[in-house]
């Protein structure tokens, strides 16, 4: 199945809405992982390490509609955490298989 | 899809089509954030109809809001565009314009009045002086409504720019340093063509401005066009979603939420409070549409700015939406 990611980057309202909303955005996700289906998905920081900027998703989906479909239904983008996001196509490179 | 190309010919008028409801149209808004003082200036021309019109809408500081429209008799189209007391002049084409009116206003004590046939009776008639300068900050946009079972197909460009002049009111003036974007746009024009139509033009500040447009066909047909100007950098919108949600007690829109989907695939994410929202009817046959034009406040990228929201849907005799507005 082809790979996706999701790179989606905090409005003005992300660090104080992030804490709140973060429980339905794991639950979101939490099916895909269940299916195997994310290679690996956390958040962005700021410089400091610590405090979140935005979140980065690398999953596995049908096609780049049902991709952009999960997207659009994420909590983090639903309930505002973002003002702007990303959904591409992927490939991964490394690790190299072995 | 790429913006068609604009010459400085688009600035004159087109051949009309056959279409009884043809026009062509000037349009601009404002916003000053000094004052908050916000207008809405339109001139349009319906050569088949054999008539012009012009609707000069001005959202005033203290929450009042200040109409006026002319109409005169007018055979074929023109680039003369004055109309009873208003008068739009082209000092240089595609990038300045003058915009000129001295004569009666009604004068209602909130936008929302001007969906009250009665409000409009006991309005208060002002003297609106409006003496206004436009200048454009970008070249012209090219747009195309068009396309299989698209309602209205239009041609048309924006420019958004900066104001510079006054507004008078009863002698009150208003001395107006704002911004705004100016559309020129022909082709059919029926309001009640569309199921859903939602407009959306705003200015955040010199370095980024937005224009977004769905309209949706009774039958399922859909229309998305918009841009993002960042940084002179213009940005083709190749999707346009928007959730509205209607005030319960007026059925007026109250909100908005867009998604403009760039050409790139970046997707960015505007909150929409409408501010003050004017709406006004259009019956044509035996069909009832509201349109309303709404001051409203963007929010995107983390800043905030002024413009207009326009929603246009067609309701019942009590102006409930025909189909829902979501």
């Amino acid at each position: 199945m082809p790979l996706y990611v999701i790179l989606g980057f905090d409005g003005p309202h992300g660090v104080e809405r992030r804490p709140a909303v973060r429980p339905r955005h794991l639950e979101h996700l939490r099916p895909l992982d269940a299916a195997g289906r994310i290679l690996v998905a956390g958040p962005l920081f700021a410089d400091d390490g610590k405090t979140p900027r935005g979140s980065l998703v690398v999953f596995e989906a049908a096609d780049l509609d049902a991709a952009r479909e999960l997207a659009a239904r994420d909590p983090y983008i639903v309930e505002e955490v973002f003002d702007r996001y990303e959904v591409r196509p992927f490939a991964r490179v490394f690790p190299e298989a072995k | 899809m790429t913006a068609p190309a604009i010459a400085p010919a688009d600035e004159a008028p087109h051949a009309p089509g056959p279409e009884l409801q043809w026009s062509e149209s000037c349009s601009f808004w404002l916003y000053d954030a000094s004052s908050s003082l916000a207008g809405s200036l339109r001139v349009a021309v319906r050569p088949n109809e054999g008539m012009m019109d012009a609707g000069l809408h001005f959202w005033i500081p203290d929450g009042g809001f200040v109409a006026t429209r002319h109409v005169k008799a007018q055979s074929g189209n023109t680039e003369r565009l004055e109309v009873g007391d208003a008068r739009l002049e082209i000092v240089e084409p595609l990038r300045r314009w003058h915009v000129l009116h001295d004569g009666p206003a009604h004068s209602l004590a909130s936008a929302a009045e001007a969906g009250d046939r009665e409000a409009w009776h006991r309005s208060r008639v002002e003297r609106l002086i409006v003496d206004l300068d436009f200048e454009a900050s970008h070249a012209a946009i090219g747009f195309a409504e068009t396309g299989a079972g698209v309602p209205s197909p239009r041609e048309g460009f924006e420019q958004p720019g900066t104001w510079s002049g006054s507004v008078w009111v009863s002698g009150d003036e208003y001395r107006v340093h704002g911004v705004g974007v100016r559309e020129r746009s022909w082709g059919l024009r029926d309001w009640q063509a569309a199921r859903l139509a939602r407009r959306f033009s705003f200015v955040v500040g010199p370095d980024l401005a937005v224009s977004a447009v769905r309209i949706e066909g009774e039958d399922g047909v859909e229309l998305q066009r918009g841009w993002i100007l960042r940084d002179g950098r213009l940005e083709t919108l190749r999707a346009v979603r928007v959730s509205t949600a209607l005030d319960p007690a007026t059925m007026l829109p109250q909100s908005s939420r867009l998604e403009l989907e760039d050409a790139e695939g970046g997707v960015h994410l505007v909150k929409v409070d409408v501010l003050a929202s004017a709406p006004m009817r259009s019956a044509r046959n035996r069909r009832q549409t509201l349109i309303c034009e709404s001051l409203a406040r963007f929010e995107m990228d983390g800043r905030s700015g002024h413009g207009m929201a326009e929603h246009l849907f067609q309701v019942d005799g009590r102006g409930a939406p025909l189909s829902p507005v979501e």
